[in-house]
């Protein structure tokens, strides 16, 4: 398996596809370690609760349909994210990542300094992550 | 079964102008896809056939 430049991974927030107006996403699959050490051993652990984070950058666009009027509705809501690396079609090199139930807390819909493209930065917290490879 | 129609060329689950289930929508915050502009409740109507049939 060769090496992965990210040129055209695609993104969905609740059922849109928003990939276009996006230039960073990043997906942490996490089980927090809760630990059992007991005395006369060494440090150990077993895996706690599972807690999955999407950050995706989103190019802010005001359009209909598009990235703020999709995002605004969804703050303090649950819905689906789905993210690969590649718009390709699923497949063992080109996995779907699909997150569902995953928890929006804010949204910045104005962000930005003079001259800077504004951008608005979403990270989705918690949720249930199914992996599909075909 | 509650009918959506979609309106926008980019929700991943329907092309523009298809009209689907909320069964298909599984997963999907429906609420806000509707605020969104998204999708479109579609709501029923009654047919001609039924509407004559009234009048009999």
């Amino acid at each position: 398996m060769a090496q992965v430049v990210l040129t055209n991974a695609d993104i969905t927030v609740n059922g849109v596809v928003l990939s276009n107006r996006s230039n960073s996403v990043e997906l942490n699959y996490e089980v927090e370690s809760v630990e059992v050490t007991a005395f006369g051993g060494n440090r150990s652990f077993v895996g706690g609760l599972q807690n999955n984070t999407i950050t995706i950058e989103f190019m802010q666009d005001f359009a209909a349909a598009n990235v703020e009027a999709t995002i605004f509705p969804l703050v303090g809501q649950q819905t689906t994210v789905t993210v690969r690396s590649s718009a390709a079609a699923t497949s063992a090199t080109n996995p779907l990542y699909t997150v569902s139930g995953t928890y929006l807390a804010s949204h910045t819909p104005v962000s930005g300094a003079v001259g800077e493209l504004a951008m608005t930065s979403l990270t989705f917290t918690g949720g249930t992550l199914v992996k599909t490879t075909s | 079964m509650t009918s959506y129609k979609v309106l926008s060329d980019n929700f991943s689950a329907g092309k523009q102008g298809e009209v689907l289930d909320s069964s298909a929508l599984d997963g999907c915050n429906i609420a806000a896809l509707v605020e969104a502009g998204h999708l479109a409740e579609v709501s029923a109507k009654v047919s001609k056939t039924v509407t004559s049939e009234q009048e009999k």
